[in-house]
Order: C-alpha cells, then structure tokens, then sequence
C-alpha cells in the first residue's frame, strides 16, 4: 500500500485527484483519510505542525497498518532557495529537539536530494541553497521510522517560497504539487516496485505440519527445513511424497511424527 | 512499474560525515576517491548505522560510506569460537565496521542491520592504543575485510607500521581479496580465506576469485611474508568434500607450501544471537537456512558432519605440514 500524508488539503488534491476514486474512510480529530478503491492507496491530510503529523501518521497506521510492501510519503511544500524545485530529502533536522532523522536514499528517482529542517513557526528570513525548512517533516520521520524501515519512506518537497515572508495561497500551493505530480507518483511507483522486491519463500506450512503431527516446536523445525530445502534447490514435496509411498507419513502419532521430522532431516540434508 | 525495473542508485553515491570527521587527514584521503559523492553531515554515525528497521537486503544494492570518529573502546579481547593460534593475549580492532563483500554468510549481517560501511578516521588513536597491549596478538581485519578497502582507505599499511615499530605485537590482516603489496616482517601475518571456486560463486559474492587469491598468497610467499592459510569457515553442500579436496590439490601443486606459516580450519558456525537476522537477510541461502545444531550458543553443523568436514580438511594438509602448524575448530 502507498500512503501520502499532506499537511493541508490544497496539496493533498492532486494526489486525491491522480488516485481518484477514493473514498474518504475517516473524518475525526482535523485528520481525513481517503482510500482509492483498489484499497492500494491512501491519501491523509494530517492539518499543519509537528503535533497534527504525528497523531494523523499514527492513525493512519493504526487504522491501515502498513505490511513489509507498503510505503509512505510526506508531499507538502516549504521554503526553500529553488521555488518550483521538487526535491526528496535525506536529511531531517528538528530544530526543537535537535534530532537528526536519516530516510535511506537508494533508489535512482532521479530527484535531487536535500536537507530539511523542520520548525515550528513561519520562516522569514532569508534561507540559504542547500536547506529547505517546513513544519511536519521530522514528525512524519518520526512515526515512519517506528513503523518501517528507512528505505520505505521518503519525503518530496516542492519548494514554495524563499521564507521571506512571501504569501502562498492555496491555489499555488495546489498548483506547485500539480507541476511535479507525475515525477511524484513516479517516485511512489519506484519505491513500491522495490518494497515489493523483498520476497520470502511462501507456501502453506499447514498441510506439512498435519502431516508430522507437529507441535508448535516441531512446526518452527519443520519450516526451518523446507526453507533450507528451497535455499538449496532440493526438491522437498517428492521427498515427502517418497516417504508417503513408504507409508512413513503420515505420522500416527506426535511421537511418531518426530521421529520422521528427524527423518526427513537426515534425508534433506545427506541425500 | 515492475521490481525489475527498479534501479539503485551505484554504491558510496554518498558519504555521510560526522562533523568531528571532517579534519582528519583519512578523510581528505578518502573524499578524493569520491569526488562525486553527495556529501551529508552528521552528528553521530549511530544516527545512521544504528537506525532500527534497516534492510541489508536493500541497503546492500546501495552501500553508503559513513565516515566517523570512534570516541568509544578501541581494542576488544577475542572471543572464545575464534582461533587464537596459540597466543594467550589474543585482542582485536576495528578500524572499520563493515565489509564491501557480501558473503552470504556472513557474521555481520547478524551483528549489524545495515549494509552501510562505517570508517574511523581517527586511525593514530587505534594506533596509540595498540602500542600500549604489550605482547598480544591483534587482529586488524576482524569486522570488515581491510585489504578490500585498501585502495580507499590504505589502513593496513598504519598496522604494518605499527607491527614494524612494535615486535613484541603480532598482527594479522585477514582477507578474501587478492592484495598485490606485502610487507615482509616476523609479527605481520598475512591471512588468506580460501574457498573453493563453487563456494565463492554462490555465496561469497564480491570476493576475489579462487585464482587471484592464490596468485596473491604465491606473491606474499615469495617476498618473504608470514602467511596463513584459513580453510575457514568449510561451509556444506552436497560436494563438499570434492569441492575442498581440489582446491587443497591446487594449494599444495601451485603455491610453496614449505613456506606457509600455519593453517586455520573450520567449519561454518556462528552465534546462534546473529542467526535469526541472518536468515531474514539471506531468505534464499542454503549457507544460512541449513537446519544448524545450537551448541553452546552456537549454531553449528550437526557433530559428525562438522567433525568430518574438519577431519577431511586437516587430513589433506597434514600432507604437507606438521600437526604444529594447524589449528583447527576443536
């Protein structure tokens, strides 16, 4: 699943728009949540400051609880010396706590990558070219990092303005995000394809442990085994299938069970 | 978007710096090998290498250098399953965290969650510290392959200084690269892992090839170099036993084996702490997946078949060298 999180709903439409249809599954507390239909996209609008980031993030994920594929994103604008530039960031410094979050960059997205320092008032001064400062990143890393690991989410900022005081409405907000729209759910697609590399061996453990009359114990061994029997190319169904043929499985009996499971063992690992 | 379409970005694109780092002369050194990197600074090298949730699996496609000072303990007493080859003080150090290999294997991808390298800069302050052991053993390449860095970092030639000002400390550089400059002292060994072909291209990934690290080990042999052979770890497949068998047949025909110092030999074991993320990083090895016995807190083959492969290997060095000269698991 992808998860976008805005601030505010004038960044938040195109993405609304570029997954449309989405229902909207939650109005509480100032947080929207919207799910395209496929149920593989989720678009929240969390409401401005660290505080809304992080009670939005963590409700998203209570009520969407992300899996090993899924990915997450904060889109938003901020200040910066490039307006118009979208850039995803490898660096998140909280100006409060002084904290340094680092999201992984691993990926070839082809944006270029910056420092964010997330405050907690309006930038007016002038900034300098290689920071940008907004007002959710390091509450959005914050929660990210106890759900996922660091190579599952990333930050994409457009730049909106220099911090010198400079008035963004909302339609230039919308309009800023609408300009990198494809290069941000491109982005998106790019993490998703990678997340959705990590692969484990899967089949069904049920049907092998009935066979072996396993206990818990005997279930965790018996994975073990079929795991290493993939890992090294042996064909374990037919070896099961051979002990089936000589009336070894299945087992009568727990007892009987284990001493197969040892079996089974010494066959895997010898023959 | 398919998986496959997915591409990384090239290993050490980028290399974060502790602000502490930045003026030591190893980093200078380093940054000039990576004039194109991006550069990122940071405070502590734990805000990345220690992050909770990394993937060595992802990571490992895109490595990062993180360059460091180690303000903490630098010199750490050996641990029991490790070989001491006969030396009562046995220390090691860690100069850098990490390997630029990818051995499916591994022990650090147990020890660390991250496929990042980290470097400490802050050489002369290992150095200081060594200088104050006394007579002890130390090994220098323990957490890393430090030959394998070299080229980036030029570490092992400090320890070789230090080895050369200090006769009473015998160091070892171990590696399963094929380094080309030795330095020939009574206290410097040099340590080569050697494995056959089939085991390197399955599971040492990144690794020098059976043949260069031969070629590598005659080179030390012949300018005069300690050298050890490490059989070590054997690790098990179906073969095994043919697969150790001809590339002991091409240690003993193509190197001068009168010349080597000693041998280590074991056979795959690892703590059974490392075992549990080791298999999450490596779902697909039989190396890692093989169904282990746990001993003593150590996952290890089944005892006959440890004991055989161990046995095997031992008998055919004995051909050309006294049971003084080898030093086995148990």
């Amino acid at each position: 699943m992808l998860y976008f999180f805005c601030a505010i709903r004038c960044e938040a439409q195109p993405l609304i728009d570029h997954y449309w249809p989405m229902d909207l599954v939650m109005s509480k507390g100032g947080v929207d949540i919207y799910m395209s239909e496929d149920g593989q996209s989720v678009v929240c609008i969390s409401g401005i400051g660290k505080t809304d980031m992080a009670y939005a993030a963590a409700v998203t994920f209570s009520l969407l609880p992300p899996d090993d594929s899924s990915c997450a994103f904060n889109v938003g604008i901020c200040a910066g010396y490039k307006p118009g530039s979208l850039y995803i960031v490898d660096k998140v410094s909280d100006c409060d706590s002084g904290r340094e979050l680092y999201p992984d960059i691993l990926y070839d997205t082809g944006l270029e990558s910056m420092e964010i320092r997330t405050v907690s008032r309006v930038i007016n001064e002038g900034i300098t070219e290689d920071v940008l400062y907004d007002m959710e990143s390091s509450a959005f890393a914050e929660v990210c990092m106890r759900y996922m690991g660091p190579e599952k989410f990333a930050l994409l900022k457009v730049v909106s303005d220099k911090g010198e005081g400079s008035v963004v409405t909302e339609g230039m907000a919308t309009d800023l995000i609408n300009n990198k729209i494809d290069i941000i759910t491109k982005t998106a697609s790019i993490y998703q394809a990678a997340c959705a590399k990590a692969d484990k061996p899967d089949y069904d453990l049920d049907p092998y442990s009935e066979l072996f009359c396993c206990s818990a114990s005997m279930s965790r061994e018996l994975r073990a085994l079929i795991n290493y029997a993939i890992a090294d190319g042996k064909d374990y169904e037919d070896l099961i299938k051979v002990m089936k043929e000589e009336a070894k499985l299945p087992a009568s009996c727990r007892k009987d069970g284990k001493e197969m499971l040892g079996e089974f063992r010494r066959r895997l690992i010898f023959t | 978007m398919s998986s496959a379409d997915v591409s990384f970005l090239r290993n050490f694109d980028r290399i974060y710096i502790e602000k502490d780092a930045v003026d030591y002369p190893l980093t200078s050194k380093i940054l000039e090998h990576f004039k194109s990197a991006k550069l990122t600074y940071i405070r502590h090298y734990k805000d990345i290498f220690n992050r909770s949730r990394q993937s060595f699996e992802f990571q490992s496609h895109s490595r990062k250098i993180i360059l460091a000072v180690n303000r903490g303990k630098l010199v750490y007493e050996g641990a029991p399953v490790c070989h001491n080859y006969g030396n009562d003080r046995f220390f090691y150090t860690s100069t850098v965290l990490n390997c630029p290999y990818d051995c499916e294997y591994c022990f650090l991808k147990g020890r660390y969650s991250t496929a990042n390298i980290v470097i400490f800069v802050n050489v002369e302050d290992y150095i200081a510290k060594a200088s104050e052991l006394g007579e002890c053993y130390l090994s220098v390449s323990f957490d890393t392959d430090l030959p394998a860095m070299d080229h980036i970092t030029a570490i092992s030639s400090v320890w070789a200084e230090l080895a050369q000002e200090h006769p009473e400390i015998t160091i070892e550089i171990r590696t399963k690269s094929a380094p080309k400059s030795f330095i020939a002292l009574p206290n410097l060994v040099y340590a080569f892992t050697l494995s056959p072909q089939e085991i390197i291209d399955r599971f040492e990934h990144g690794t020098a090839g059976l043949e260069a690290r031969l070629r590598s080990l005659r080179l030390a042999l012949s300018k005069g170099c300690k050298v050890r052979v490490c059989v070590d770890p054997i690790i098990y497949i179906d073969n095994w036993k043919e697969l150790y068998g001809r590339m002991i047949d091409r240690l003993i025909a193509e190197c001068d084996v009168d010349k080597i110092n000693d041998y280590g030999i074991g056979a795959f074991r690892i703590s059974s702490e490392y075992i549990k993320a080791i298999r999450r990083a490596e779902a697909y090895s039989a190396a890692v997946q093989f169904p282990f016995e746990n001993r003593d807190g150590y996952c290890e083959y089944p005892y006959e078949l440890t004991k055989a492969m161990v046995d095997y290997v031992r008998d055919r060095i004995r051909e050309v060298a006294d049971d003084g000269k080898i030093f086995c698991q148990y």
